[in-house]
């Protein structure tokens, strides 16, 4: 007996084995690394004046603080 | 209309493996990888390192953050796509100002990288690496 796949399921096979095909080399690459980390921008979402805080790096002590007024 | 499930494995065995190989080749073709070992050691006072091979960070105290040190991706005459990234016990302490970017022909750039540890780690020497890989895009 021959089992047979509907063509619909057959193509969406495909699609997601040269996604996966594509993509594994990359991971294989980077599977040990990670991005390196940038410094953190808050944005505070209600304040009266629109008060951005940008901290460099997470743990330094430097604060920017911009004054947006509107 | 059907697909024999025999010749479904068949063709989808062919498909990873041809594209697969492509991205793979491209990446080895296209992509120039730096990988610049990195060290910063824990200590009760500072010390400075002026390795110019390797991204050292000398020695600085707990919950201090350390004096920068720069890595200058020299020029090229092609369009680049620059990626950084980190490893290692240093990995999360690492910050750089951004970790990817286009570089555009006949141009270099200066990527400054800092590390701040936290002021409850234990005095010692850490390690890591810092790769860059650069991406010809045309």
């Amino acid at each position: 007996m021959v089992r047979s796949i509907p063509l619909s399921l057959f193509l969406l096979g495909l699609v997601t084995v040269i996604f996966v095909a594509a993509k594994a080399p990359e991971i294989i690459e980077n599977h040990t690394w990670s991005p390196a980390q940038t410094p953190e921008t808050t944005t505070p979402a209600e304040t009266p004046s629109n008060i951005e805080l940008v901290v460099n790096p997470p743990s330094d002590v430097g604060v920017e603080v911009a004054f947006n007024e509107s | 209309m059907k697909v024999s499930l025999r010749k479904a494995i068949l063709l989808y065995l062919v498909a990873y493996i041809v594209v697969f190989s492509v991205f793979y080749l491209h990446n080895i073709v296209f992509t120039e990888t730096v990988i610049y070992e990195s060290t910063i050691i824990v200590g009760d006072n500072i010390g400075f390192d002026l390795n110019k091979t390797a991204l050292t960070f000398g020695m600085i105290t707990a919950g201090g953050t350390s004096a920068s040190r720069d890595i200058i991706i020299a020029e090229a005459d092609y369009l680049r796509s620059v990626e950084i990234y980190s490893n290692g016990e240093i990995a999360k302490w690492l910050v750089v100002p951004t970790n990817s970017f286009v570089l555009q022909p006949n141009t270099n750039k200066t990527v400054g990288f800092s590390v701040a540890v936290p002021s409850d780690i234990e005095l010692g020497k850490y390690d890591g690496a810092v790769k860059i890989k650069l991406m010809r895009t045309c």
